[in-house]
């Protein structure tokens, strides 16, 4: 059977069909719960959001403008749903700590394919878990664009749109987010051979400003 | 996704070329494990979006139907007894007492707008001066631009738009 597209999914919805709004959410889900983990510490709390984020799109469903893309218009409303809880609830930011011994907080990371050695397993597990911590350091709005770009896909001007900032300002900030990434990296022990200018420059900028 | 990759993005952020720092970047974000929501996900944004309904509230909306019907199957008999065995004099008696309560009503409520009448003409006199006019309208001017500042302040990561 063909598959139908996503504004085919909204019309049928809109005129009723359970089943499109089923398969909207089925389409989107891992998209937009991957953002909203990641910006907000609590996964039960992110799955609980991310519901919100449907519900709040189907009752709006009507408005949707055909000629936009449906994703891009649900991660907007993923934003401003995150940065109202976030400033509702003071929300720390994510510390996406790998698993730890003690019980803290433990975040999956990618599970290693079968073909690989346990040792390249161990260490992809490890670079996994590096960059999901060096991300959850970073500050939100620094996080959510790496995010939208480098995890989502997206390009420029749809990250511009659901942000609202102009797309210089999104290349900017995906500029300075990498650097400070590759700063909080380098801090865990991951630089290198040459050790680049700027690190303790960036990683100031990130916790101070 | 593993160090030397890692590496190689880091080198490449060091000397700063732009596209091979990106081009890796994707390759070590797709390392990172994709959310994973509950199996029954979809299932809880339909009913909480009202999209679809729960055999609980199907249940009770039958049970509660079902109960209303045999009610009044039950009681339309006695209702109709009691309709019969009501005297016409009954009716006229209750009719006037109601027309006489709504007049009384009515007689206070126009008591009520008098003094509201007084109360405006007397608010009028005070505000009309001008400088209680003036300090009224700087007050909602303040409050006016304090909660602009306000909703932008908290608008302020927020993209445009309704949602």
């Amino acid at each position: 059977m063909k598959e139908l597209t996503d504004n085919e999914l909204v019309a049928s919805a809109l005129a009723g069909s359970a089943d499109a709004y089923r398969e909207l959410v089925r389409r989107f889900q891992r998209p937009i719960l991957s953002l909203i983990q990641r910006m907000i510490k609590d996964p039960l709390e992110a799955e609980d959001l991310a519901q919100e984020v449907f519900v709040k799109a189907f009752h709006n469903l009507a408005s949707f403008e055909p000629g936009r893309k449906l994703s891009s218009w649900l991660f907007k409303i993923a934003h401003n749903a995150t940065i109202d809880r976030m400033r509702r609830q003071r929300l720390e930011t994510v510390p996406l700590e790998a698993s730890s011994a003690d019980g803290e907080e433990t975040w999956e990371v990618l599970p290693a394919p079968e073909e690989q050695s346990p040792d390249r397993r161990a260490q992809r597990s490890e670079v996994a878990a590096a960059i999901a911590t060096a991300l959850g350091r970073l500050k939100p709005q620094y996080r959510e664009v790496l995010l939208l770009r480098f995890q989502q896909g997206l390009a420029y001007r749809e990250i511009a749109e659901i942000l609202g900032l102009r797309m210089g300002t999104v290349k900017i900030h995906l500029h300075r987010a990498r650097k400070l990434l590759a700063a909080e990296l380098a801090a865990a022990g991951f630089e290198p051979p040459q050790r680049f200018a700027g690190n303790d420059a960036d990683r100031k900028k990130n916790d101070g400003s | 996704m593993d160090e030397r990759t890692l590496n190689r993005w880091l080198m490449a952020e060091s000397r700063g070329h732009d596209e091979d720092a990106e081009q890796l970047l994707f390759g070590l974000f797709r390392g990172l494990a994709p959310a994973e929501p509950a199996p029954d996900f979809a299932d809880r944004v339909l009913l909480a979006a009202g999209v679809t309904v729960s055999w609980r509230l199907r249940a009770a909306v039958g049970s509660g139907l079902l109960a209303a019907g045999l009610a009044a199957a039950f009681l339309l008999p006695l209702a109709l007894g009691l309709v019969a065995s009501i005297a016409p004099g009954d009716v006229l008696a209750t009719a006037a007492a109601a027309v006489t309560g709504i007049a009384t009503a009515l007689d206070e409520l126009v008591f009520v707008w008098n003094f509201l009448v007084h109360l405006r003409e007397t608010l009028w006199l005070v505000v009309s001066t001008p400088p209680v006019a003036l300090t009224l309208l700087a007050m909602v001017a303040i409050c006016f631009l304090s909660g602009r500042w306000l909703v932008e302040l908290l608008s302020l990561d927020r993209s445009p738009g309704y949602a």
